[in-house]
């Protein structure tokens, strides 16, 4: 893997992490989706798409998935993976930093079990 | 403004496998989209030809109503629970792909296969633990 794909990855992680912010900032401010009767479904799928912050991160991701293509263009899927597991560290900080959300031990030590695991998986 | 914590239920359990499922799903065909253009160097020069190539054929649109979908799922997800215990319980299409691969593939899962299978296992424990120990009401 060349250094310039390495930083398009890069980028493209970070796209898909601001995304998943962008995603939970905005459903934090609407009622949590039931699937259980199609009405009520389809007034939290109205209440999602009216949402500005949403938006912000189809927006983001929409950069992200440009990247994304320039990366499969070039590099094996597989050589993707490992790097996949930087999420896992963007996501938790950013989610005790940004989101407010209670991170604790248990998550803390979850999240690098997972780590090590997908690190060990990637490994073959 | 704070919602109530959800709890990491069975039902939102199998959604986010069921949206990482997908988007495996909806990736492979962005790969095959892209190998299909046939184009296995990108350069300034011909980008725009890569584009029109990747952006107008079957795989890719395939793809992208795969991720609509996914869209929709996920924020139903995430508007029940953390995104810290959403996004890695996510991890467990690892072992479903590693689980598929062996059953339909007959491939053969190595020893360090095996223990990041577990690894993945036990962190998934620990982050259901702590959104539903939290004590926090659901």
């Amino acid at each position: 893997m060349t250094f310039k794909v390495f930083f398009l990855v890069l980028v493209a992680e970070a796209c898909s992490a601001g995304m998943h912010i962008l995603f939970k900032r905005g459903v934090n401010t609407l009622e949590p989706g039931s699937m259980r009767s199609i009405k009520g479904y389809l007034r939290f799928v109205r209440s999602v798409l009216k949402n500005p912050s949403v938006w912000a991160g189809l927006l983001v991701v929409c950069c992200g998935m440009v990247v994304w293509l320039l990366v499969l263009a070039h590099a094996e899927l597989s050589l993707a993976f490992p790097l996949d597991s930087i999420q896992y560290v963007f996501i938790l900080l950013a989610s005790a930093a940004l989101l407010g959300e209670r991170v604790n031990r248990y998550r803390i030590l979850g999240t690098f079990f997972i780590i090590a695991g997908i690190v060990l998986v990637a490994l073959q | 403004m704070k919602k109530p914590k959800g709890k990491l239920t069975l039902e939102v359990f199998f959604l986010i496998i069921l949206t990482d499922v997908i988007e495996s799903f909806a990736e492979l065909f962005w790969k095959k989209g892209a190998l299909a253009t046939g184009i296995d160097n990108v350069t300034f020069a011909n980008v725009t030809q890569f584009m029109s190539s990747m952006l107008t054929g079957p795989e890719f649109l395939t793809g992208l109503f795969l991720y609509i979908v996914n869209f929709f799922l996920w924020v139903t997800v995430l508007s029940r629970v953390d995104l810290s215990v959403a996004f890695p319980t996510g991890s467990t299409s690892y072992i479903i792909v590693a689980l598929l691969s062996m059953v339909f593939l007959d491939e053969h899962i190595s020893l360090y296969r095996w223990s990041g299978i577990i690894c993945i296992i036990t962190g998934i424990y620990f982050i259901s633990k702590s959104a539903n120990d939290g004590g926090s009401p659901a």
